[in-house]
């Protein structure tokens, strides 16, 4: 008795420094989160995303990342460690790492003091299993579709890697903060209840959850005997019908997938996707919705969109699981010729990382021309757009026909940068009569432009 | 007495001394007394009788060749800076070389000053403006900017001058100005001179080795005259000097088109929701008038059987194009005032330079230790970018540089140096070098840049 109650106490204060130990670990890892989202190079806070297992699972498959920097390799190694952790412990990326677990629980802990009765202490007691099944299934069957490289465009809309921790943590500071209808969604939706985004919701934690399966089931298998206490048996046989839900969510999953693909046809993206995107089905769902792209981009022309391929406006509560995807504005400037820093900012593999040299063959957009607007039509001195092209793709030729000059833009080597619209002054703005008035720079970018920035067609991509 | 009296040397003589306009006086125009004597002179048949011993002609031979006979040429001039071609780069050159000090003599083979800009009517002043750190900065200054200072007190002279803006000038007014600051500057004048030969030291430069140039030859109704002088600037736009020295350059083809005015843009009255006609062009100082533009085939501007052909060819154009404007609803009574006299050359040759300007360098804002002006954007809308002088100085041939549209540039590059606000900067550059080196004996090549510069500061002229 007596040494039972040592034993006790023993176990007590050791669990007491753990949870010291625990709280510190999660403060800094937070801390440094946020100093490396902050203050750090792209590929660090690249590398640093992917220390979520979920990040790295996504962008380890499909990306195939060959030749990477020491510093990428290195945080590779760092994840592979996190995730055999994972492996052996149950969730000790959410335990120790995630700060957006740290973040709520700092804030929860915060609202208990100021003010007891907080309805945040209604958190679920037990995990509500068919939710939890629901996300399950749900998440793993676009985890197993991203990881083969398969269409589902049925779920186009939704993508697990979305809700992401480090995802939602990057995707609040990327983007010039406009709170979203999904941001303020998200947020109250951990306030009301952290419990159910954590246990339920989070894609990263029903992995980790899974990751951890194989692990407890062997364990119980060698050392039933070892299991002593009630709790420890609820919670293990809690275990048990996770592995079986997961199954069955797995197998439900697969068949889901396997209906998806037979649907499945090649989407053709209706806006300008960042260099290096993947095929607008595999852009969707391996998208984070992170916002890194768009934080490392020089001229600020990434810009989130709220809407998908086949919709273009979206309602409120869609919002919620689509998020922003990155896309292009032409109208805020131009992709910088030596620049291909999206490409390489980007923690899932969503966007292919790109070198300059092979930017070239990659092109984003497609620039076509408009006789009508173009001064050189109206008898002016421009050609603005052939000295600007930085890849030389327009050249002039003569219409006796016309009798003008007239810019051809070469679809072969046309990137997409937008430089050329940038640049062009455009269609002669008239005076009352009708006469064409001297230029005014100010109004240029209001004026209609001779060039015009479309999305490319199959038939003029590139291969 | 005109014709008979006053020897042709001492013409000149009195032009080029600078009392151009008093002496054009005193040859009778405003003397009664000498007029009265000019037509009762005319009435009888004077002149003098000459046998044809002047004649030098070239000669078949027997196998086909045509060869001219080796003459002694007289020789018309001896000078300092001998500045060949005035258009906007060789105005500007004579002026800057004349402020210091130096003889000039301006060769120009048509009868009026300004080039492209007044002959070949292309009124619009492109590329003085850049954009540095999002301010608009003014990069072409010095003479350039003296000369719109000047204009702007000239009635109907400029339009639009206005911060980081182009402004628009109007021919006649800029001949007429140009006229003033050339007589004003004393620089020996000869127009109606076509530079038809460089004329070579009989020994080579012994620093360089190179064969260097002393002079040009000029066609007139006299026949070839010789201008001997210690620098030349080529500023013919075509390169016509350097290319007759032997220097090496490149033959471009560019755009060439023909520019013409219309009239009466003030009497227009289109009905609401008329669609304007297309050559309408743009708006210049004189009212109700319009100069209008034209691009034109990309074909070799030295090749008179090409100019001819476009000659003919744009003026059919023309004519057509203010017929369709006529013919639209309220335009009825716009007319073709005038086709350019001269024809839009844009780019020819182009010396190949001890350096050469590439778009990429300028867009990178590359500096140059030598740099003599300083070029801007056609929109403003790009950063300034250097010219060096080397890029005016011939790789292989000594004692003459070059400025305007023909100095050393790839391509893309002229299209940007062309302009003319850059041929200002480019021929102001050209007209203090050549002086200071004619005024310090040294040749073109050795000439001290930091002079230079100092001198090109003194007159204004930005630097960066
Ligand atoms: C159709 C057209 C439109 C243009 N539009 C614009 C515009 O809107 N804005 C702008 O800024 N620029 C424009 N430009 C460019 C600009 O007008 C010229 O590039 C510029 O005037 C060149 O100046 P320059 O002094 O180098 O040569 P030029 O203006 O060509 O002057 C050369 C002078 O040398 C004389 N010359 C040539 N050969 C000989 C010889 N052998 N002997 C004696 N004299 C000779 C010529 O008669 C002429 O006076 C245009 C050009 C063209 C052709
Ligand atoms: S490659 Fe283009 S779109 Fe991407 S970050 Fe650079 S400038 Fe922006
Ligand atoms: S978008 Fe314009 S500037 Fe860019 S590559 Fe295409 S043609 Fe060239
Ligand atoms: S920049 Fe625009 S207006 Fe100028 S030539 Fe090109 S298309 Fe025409």
């Amino acid at each position: 008795m007596n040494q039972s109650t040592q034993r006790k106490k023993e176990t007590a204060s050791r669990l007491k420094t753990r949870l010291i130990v625990r709280r510190m670990v999660r403060f800094a890892s937070a801390i440094a989160f946020f100093f490396v989202l902050f203050f750090c190079s792209a590929t660090l806070v690249k590398s640093v995303c992917r220390l979520s297992p979920l990040l790295f699972l996504t962008s380890f498959l499909p990306n195939r990342e060959i030749s990477s920097s020491f510093e990428i390799s290195l945080f590779k190694f760092f994840s592979s460690l996190i995730i055999l952790s994972c492996v052996v412990r149950r969730r000790f990326f959410c335990q120790y790492l995630c700060p957006l677990g740290t973040a709520v629980d700092a804030g929860i802990w915060f609202q208990r003091k100021i003010c007891p009765k907080s309805f945040s202490r209604r958190s679920l007691p037990v995990r509500p299993k068919l939710a939890f099944l629901f996300f399950a299934l749900l998440w793993t069957s676009f985890f197993l579709s991203a990881a083969f490289n398969l269409n589902v465009r049925q779920f186009e809309t939704i993508s697990p890697f979305a809700y992401d921790p480090l995802a939602v943590v990057s995707r609040l500071f990327s983007y010039p903060l406009k709170p979203t209808a999904a941001m303020i969604l998200f947020f109250m939706c951990f306030l009301a209840s952290p419990f159910f985004l954590r246990f339920v919701f989070c894609p990263c934690g029903i992995l980790q959850d899974f990751l951890n399966i194989p692990y407890r089931f062997i364990k119980k298998l060698f050392s039933k005997d070892r299991v002593p206490t009630v709790l420890r048996k609820k919670d293990e046989h809690h275990s048990r019908r996770t592995f079986f839900a997961t199954l069955g969510a797995s197998a439900l999953g697969a068949s889901l997938l396997a209906g998806a693909v037979k649907f499945s046809s090649k989407l053709t993206p209706s806006f300008f996707r960042p260099l290096g995107a993947r095929s607008e089905d595999d852009f969707l769902v391996l998208c984070a919705r992170c916002g890194r792209c768009a934080a490392v981009c020089p001229s600020k022309i990434l810009t989130p969109i709220i809407a998908t391929s086949t919709k273009k406006e979206l309602s409120a509560s869609s919002v919620f699981f689509i998020g922003q995807t990155p896309t292009i504005d032409f109208n805020k400037g131009f992709c910088v010729p030596e620049c291909v820093a999206c490409s390489q900012a980007c923690p899932t593999g969503a966007l292919t990382p790109i070198t300059i040299k092979e930017k070239a063959a990659r092109p984003i957009a497609l620039a076509i021309f408009e006789l009508e607007k173009c001064l050189l039509y109206y008898d002016r001195e421009c050609s603005i757009c052939l000295r600007e092209c930085p890849y030389k793709a327009i050249s002039e030729e003569w219409s006796e026909e016309a009798y003008a000059t007239i810019p051809i833009i070469d679809p072969k080597r046309c990137v997409g940068c937008g430089l050329c619209v940038a640049f062009c002054p455009g269609e002669p703005t008239l005076d009352e009569y009708g006469v064409p008035i001297e230029e005014d720079k100010n109004a240029a970018s209001s004026r209609d432009k001779a060039l015009k920035m479309v999305m490319r067609q199959p038939q003029n991509t590139r291969v | 007495m005109f014709f008979n009296e006053v020897s042709r040397r001492d013409w000149f003589k009195s032009v080029g001394l600078g009392v151009g306009a008093a002496a054009l006086s005193s040859v009778g125009l405003s003397d009664r007394e000498a007029q009265a004597d000019f037509v009762s002179q005319k009435d009888k048949t004077t002149g003098k009788l000459l046998d044809g011993s002047q004649a030098s002609p070239c000669t078949l031979q027997a196998d086909g060749t045509i060869v001219r006979p080796a003459v002694s040429l007289p020789k018309i001039s001896e000078t300092d800076v001998l500045v060949v071609g005035a258009g906007p780069a060789g105005c500007c050159a004579a002026i800057a070389a004349a402020r210091l000090g130096v003889k000039v003599t301006l060769v120009e083979r048509y009868g009026h000053f300004g080039g492209l800009a007044t002959g070949g009517l292309v009124l619009h002043i492109l590329g003085h403006w850049t954009k540095q750190d999002g301010k608009s900065v003014q990069v072409v200054q010095g003479i350039g900017e003296e000369m719109m200072q000047r204009l702007e007190k000239t009635p109907n002279g400029i339009i639009n001058r206005q911060f980081a803006k182009n402004p628009t000038l109007d021919a006649e007014a800029y001949k007429y100005l140009l006229v003033e600051m050339i007589t004003e500057a004393n620089i020996e004048v000869l127009l109606h001179s076509w530079c038809c030969d460089a004329i070579m030291a009989d020994s080579p430069d012994p620093a360089t080795g190179n064969p260097t140039v002393r002079g040009a030859v000029i066609q007139t109704k006299l026949g070839p005259q010789a201008i001997i002088a210690k620098q030349v600037v080529d500023t013919t736009g075509d390169g016509d000097v350097f290319y007759a020295a032997g220097a090496a350059h490149t033959q471009r083809e560019y755009n060439i088109g023909l520019v013409s005015r219309i009239g009466n843009l003030d009497r227009i009255n289109p009905p609401k929701d008329t669609k304007a006609p297309r050559h309408l062009g743009d708006a210049e100082p004189v009212k109700g008038v319009r100069w209008v533009n034209m691009q034109g085939p990309s074909l070799d501007g030295c090749d008179v059987r090409v100019l001819s052909q476009l000659e003919l060819q744009h003026r059919k154009q023309i004519w057509k194009q203010v017929q369709e404007v006529r013919s639209t609803p309220g335009y009825e009574d716009v007319y073709l005032m005038e086709t350019a006299p001269q024809i839009g050359v844009r780019i020819t040759r182009v010396i190949e330079g001890v350096e050469t300007l590439t778009l990429e360098n300028a867009k990178a804002g590359k500096k140059y230790d030598d740099c003599v002006a300083i070029g801007g954007a056609w929109n403003g809308d790009h950063i300034g970018w250097q010219i060096p002088y080397r890029a005016l100085l011939p790789k292989n041939v000594e004692n003459i540089i070059t400025a305007g549209r023909s100095l050393s540039a790839e391509p893309l590059m002229s299209d940007v140096v062309r302009v003319y606000p850059n041929c200002w900067a480019s021929g102001h550059a050209a007209g203090v070098a050549a002086a200071v080196a004619a005024k310090s004996d040294v040749t073109a090549r050795a000439v001290d840049i930091s002079e230079v510069r100092r001198n090109l500061l003194a007159q204004k002229a930005y630097l960066g």
